[in-house]
């Protein structure tokens, strides 16, 4: 028992002793590195494990107090317990001070909180301290726990012995406490005296977690309510979805604004050899379930033939993008706009152009009107076409 | 005191149990093919099977392994406990009888209108009116013979396990019958009382609390009676059950509307039905905790008891399924699931787990004591465990994977502003996960057959005890309970009174979120170009129906950007004011149709019924040539547009015997149409005139609106 005590003491210093001399250490460290290097991202990391770190710290800390006392009153020696909490105690304090004192340099060292080499030391500083405080915590607690174990066992003699045995394990001790679990030596004093068919029932407390997260989710489901149609401060679907909206649509022109990727139906010009082919790839893609990979459909084909002079919507280039971009959706032909990019439907276009008089076997009959290059007649009719679907959309 | 003598009867728990097993495994393997069927749409077979397609086998496997698989095997365990626990035999063994015939017979008749094709349309509720009123009727059957084994007792107090069947019989009693609401059109054809939000809103408040009260409930009464009798435990807290006893069937009731969340259900609905859900995840683990507490000091015969590790994993499935439950109606978790293949999984760890595992531990611990004798062999159950719990993992997490790959490329937008993936894309990516767990399932049902070779050996064995004898002192009429007892104990001593608050208790949330939307206007403001279908499209929306098409494809496009461009402008409420009965859909594995009206040709669907691949390469639709051959049911139209009328669907009077003329006038345009611009020959009475009909319709009417 002196040794463990002992044992115990000198870790314990240990354990005080180490962040500081980590601490001096790095300062050192990192005014030597005097070039701080920008690394946002490592700090921000670190950061997010310190404070993730601070959880099972504060679970480990909270059940050595809990053990602690329990071990005090079992055996009624209130001695070692008081020891044990003014450790804990002055573990705490250490801690808060020091987190304070690593806070304090920070600022004004850097100016940023997240850019010097040296807030990446000092977190490294404090992960290891904390690693260190929960290993340690874990490890007083356990070896409390055993010792109860053992004087369980010198107290029952024989008979129990198993049972104290299995109860060795710090986690399930742990577990024991969290839900308020009786000794099953004990059991006899909560039976109900119910009886069906030989089912017993015991009158075990409901689990204080159990009790406290029912509490919670009541809570949680007030305040729910209340955000949403109450204050009205979280957004409903629709006001959702115009925010959504009204986002993408600011990204999509600061982004059309930057690539140059502007064609529409009035600017669309015909393009060279490597796009045809980019076009080529595309129609073998999306258009062949109506058009046949000729382009010249089949008979009782879904879509017209493309390869002939014969055209149902005009012809042009223009009219192609433009029949690509909004359909006609009355005649089954599908908008493309919101699944090929404005540069994919011209390169479509302008292969669809270039397969102009290929007379591909088995094609279908024309349909629509003979359309011939040179007649710009069309266009009038087409810019009023192109506003009276704009403004349909 | 003088003690009666009576026996137990053996002999219905015997059948229940083996028609619990047996439709276990055609239920499982009808899940088997129809999962091979997503994966290789061959399978349809629809050349020569036209009744075996996915869209009508999936409701015959939902239905066949909630209402036989897991139905018979409540009653397996009612018929066994019940006597027990209130020590008298069951009532009326010839009540007993006409209960399961009737109810093997109900899954019979439901198998097979299933598959021609008889339905309301109406997920797990497809059965039609005939089929509905029997369930009814065995229902009450059951119930009588149940209530009068309980009031005949002679053990005063009801244990908790009785709580729990009280319940849920007299809550399925009152889901079924409002939800069922129809007007019959002919013999096995109905229309929905309800139209559009508020038949989604009734549908999913019954779907919801089928699973509460059908999937749920009853099987926690199950684990109260068979888990402490396989530990030789004492359950591990009597308040315990109280409080999750009555917090359960009190918040489960509200927790409906989380299966619309994001649709054109009016949105304080939404909200309850969320808000709810979080606060049934404590009271749901209140029965996990009694489960799993209940074994302290047990777990050494965990480890040697397959009987208990099934409990064991059926309870965490259990755990795990009502964690994820709320909070998969969480918005912004179920704006992902919804939909999805995450639902899916997330049903099938609680069918596979909870259900399927709670139901073998009950079936090895059972067997083994109606036939007075020991189980043939631990080892094949130990293996069964491993293999069933391979299967439910392989099944799952191929799921889980699926749903979050389809919906990374849903939403992906590329910076143009242009959808990156079409439908197709996402299709194509998730058959190896299809496959993956069409895998997993077969596992699954290996092990059910392993089960089943190893209970047939174990019955072989031993003799069947068809009477155990027992004796019990009758119930006194004088009775003062002790001074320590709690509250709660007089109502355990009043069944009927214990009825009563059931049903009180979970009639406040059902009453709360369906009056209000029944009878307050805002919540389905109306659209003034929404008018009732054609003649033509009503007969292509009952295709529609009977195909089993809402099976793939959902009708509500949800106010999201990715959803809005893909399909369109999202759903109204008022869009469906018409819809008896609503075709929401809950699963998109094809595309939303809800404004597939006018979006394609009709010889794009004229090609794509007959042959999908031709219109959309890499679909994994099947296809549709019966609809080819078979005739449009001109018969029908003038008692369907009468019952529509009846329901408030504003026909002009008279307009029965005259609809007919209309429908072959649209249907004549149709294939003009089709004959002039595509050069197709088509008679205009098939059915497939209809259904074309009926697709290019929906969701039109709202663009006449804004063109206006």
């Amino acid at each position: 028992m002196t040794k463990n005590n002992l044992k115990r003491i000198a870790s314990c210093l240990l354990a005080i002793a180490t962040p500081c001399f980590l601490f001096g250490a790095e300062a050192d460290a990192a005014v030597a590195a005097a070039p701080a290097k920008s690394s946002l991202d490592i700090n921000v990391l670190l950061t997010v494990v310190t404070l993730v770190l601070l959880l099972p710290l504060y679970i480990s800390s909270k059940t050595f107090v809990l053990v602690a006392k329990d071990f005090a009153i079992k055996k009624k020696n209130n001695l070692v317990a008081n020891k044990a909490i003014v450790l804990v105690a002055f573990f705490m304090f250490v801690q808060t001070t020091f987190a304070q004192a690593t806070d304090a340099p920070v600022g004004p060292r850097s100016g940023d909180l997240f850019s010097s080499a040296t807030t990446t030391w000092i977190l490294i500083a404090v992960i290891a301290l904390f690693a260190m405080l929960i290993v340690y915590f874990s490890f007083l607690t356990n070896s409390l726990i055993k010792q109860k174990s053992v004087e369980v066992v010198r107290q029952t003699v024989d008979g129990s012995n198993q049972l104290a045995k299995q109860e060795s394990s710090w986690i399930k001790t742990v577990w024991d406490k969290m839900n308020n679990f009786k000794p099953l030596t004990e059991e006899g004093t909560i039976d109900t005296g119910h009886s069906y068919d030989g089912i017993r029932e015991l009158d075990n407390i409901t689990p204080p977690w159990f009790i406290a997260g029912f509490v919670g989710s009541i809570i949680f489901a007030a305040i729910y309510l209340f955000t949403y149609h109450i204050s009205k401060t979280s957004p409903l679907q629709i006001e959702e979805y115009n925010i959504e909206m009204a986002q993408a649509e600011k990204e999509k022109a600061a982004m059309l604004l930057v690539q140059g990727n502007n064609v529409d139906e009035n600017t669309v010009a015909m393009l060279g050899l490597p796009d045809i082919e980019t076009g080529k790839k595309i129609f073998a893609e999306k258009c062949i379930a109506c058009h046949a990979a000729t382009g010249g459909s089949m008979p009782g084909g879904v879509g017209p033939n493309l390869t002939d002079e014969y055209w149902i919507h005009g012809g042009s280039l223009k009219d192609i993008f433009k029949t690509i971009k909004y359909g006609w959706v009355e005649k089954g032909m599908i908008a493309w706009k919101d699944q090929l990019s404005a540069k994919q439907i011209a390169q479509i276009a302008s292969f669809i152009k270039s397969i102009k008089g290929s007379h591909p076997a088995n094609a279908k009959e024309p349909q629509g009107e003979i359309y011939t290059e040179e007649t710009g007649t069309k266009t009038t009719a087409d810019s009023t076409a192109t506003d009276s679907i704009t403004v349909k959309k | 005191m003088n003690l009666d003598k009576f026996y137990y009867d053996n002999k219905l728990p015997k059948f229940f149990a083996i028609a619990c097993i047996f439709w276990g495994a055609v239920g499982m393997l009808l899940g088997v093919i129809a999962a091979f069927q997503l994966a290789f749409p061959v399978l349809n077979f629809s050349e020569y099977f036209p009744n075996l397609a996915f869209g009508r086998l999936r409701p015959v496997h939902t239905n066949a392994v909630i209402f036989a698989f897991v139905g018979n095997g409540i009653f397996t365990g009612i018929y066994y406990a019940i006597p027990r626990l209130l020590k008298t035999p069951m009532w009326s063994n010839k009540l007993g009888n006409i209960h399961f015939w009737g109810w093997q017979f109900i899954i019979v008749c439901a198998a097979v209108s299933l598959l021609m094709g008889f339905t309301t349309g109406k997920e797990y509720a497809e059965l039609e009116w005939p089929i509905d009123i029997l369930i009814t009727l065995v229902w009450v059957v059951f119930g009588i013979n149940m209530f009068a084994t309980i009031i005949t007792r002679r053990e005063r107090h009801l244990y908790v396990a009785i709580w729990f069947f009280i319940a849920s019989w007299v809550t399925v009693a009152l889901l079924h019958i409002v939800n069922s609401f129809e007007i019959p059109v002919s013999f096995m054809k109905s229309y929905s009382w309800y139209a559009g939000v508020q038949d989604a809103l009734v549908q999913w408040w019954y779907g919801h609390n089928a699973v509460a009260f059908f999937l749920t409930t009853p099987y926690l009464g199950l684990m109260y009676y068979f888990l402490p009798k396989a530990a030789n435990r004492p359950v591990y807290s009597y308040r315990l059950s109280i409080v999750h006893f009555w917090s359960l069937i009190f918040l489960y009731i509200w927790a409906g509307p989380h299966h619309l969340l994001y649709t054109a259900l009016p949105e304080w609905a939404q909200s309850l039905g969320t808000a709810f859900s979080i606060m049934l995840i404590l009271p749901s683990w209140g029965g996990m905790l009694n489960g799993l507490f209940t074994l302290r000091g047990a777990w050494d015969k965990v480890r040697e008891d397959p009987v208990l590790k099934f409990f064991v994993v059926a309870v965490t499935c259990y755990g795990m399924s009502t964690f994820e439950g709320p909070m998969l109606s969480l918005k912004n978790v179920n704006a992902i699931s919804h939909y999805s293949d995450w639902t899916v999984a997330h049903v099938h760890i609680g069918a596979l787990g909870w259900n399927g595992f709670l139901t073998f531990g009950m079936m090895y611990w059972l067997i083994p004591k109606l036939f007075n004798t020991k189980l043939y062999s631990t080892k094949l159950a130990a293996t069964h465990f491993w293999i069933g719990t391979l299967g439910i993992l392989l099944y799952a997490i191929p799921m889980y994977w699926s749903a979050f790959r389809s919906y990374f490329m849903m939403k992906a937008f590329t910076p143009e502003g242009q959808l990156q993936y079409q439908f197709i894309d996402v299709v194509q990516t998730v058959i190896p996960f299809y496959i993956m767990r069409a895998i997993g399932g077969t596992i699954f049902l290996i092990g059910v057959f392993i089960m089943i070779y190893n209970l047939v050996k174990t019955a072989k064995k031993g003799s069947f005890v068809a009477k155990e004898e027992a004796e019990a002192a009758p119930l006194t009429k004088e009775y003062r309970a002790p001074s320590n007892s709690i509250w709660h104990s007089f109502i355990e001593r009043k069944p009927i009174l214990l009825l009563v608050l059931s049903l009180v208790v979970v009639g406040i949330g059902g009453l709360v979120e369906l009056v209000p939307t029944f009878l307050v206007k805002e919540n389905i403001p109306s659209i003034a170009s929404v008018k009732p279908y054609t003649p033509l499209e009503l007969q292509g929306r009952d295709i529609y129906i009977r195909e089993g098409c809402y099976n793939c494809h959902s009708q509500m496009i949800r106010p999201f950007r990715y959803e809005v461009t893909r399909y369109g402008e999202y759903s109204k409420a008022g869009e469906f004011v018409y819809d008896h009965p609503f075709q929401w859909g809950s699963k998109r594995t094809g595309p939303d149709l809800a404004r597939i009206g006018g979006k394609y040709g009709d010889a794009w669907h004229f090609n794509h019924m007959l042959e999908p691949t031709s219109m959309a390469p890499g679909s994994i639709m099947p296809s549709y040539p019966s609809l080819y051959e078979n005739e449009i049911d001109r018969g029908s139209t003038n008692s369907k547009i009468h019952a529509m009328r009846k329901m408030g669907v504003p026909y002009e009077s008279g307009y029965e015997s005259i609809a007919n003329d209309d429908l072959d006038k649209q249907a004549k345009g149709i294939a003009d149409r089709l004959a002039k611009d595509n050069n197709i020959k088509v008679s205009s009475n098939k059915e497939i005139i209809a259904i074309i009909a009926y697709l290019q319709r929906i969701g039109t009417d709202i663009k006449l609106e804004s063109k206006k």
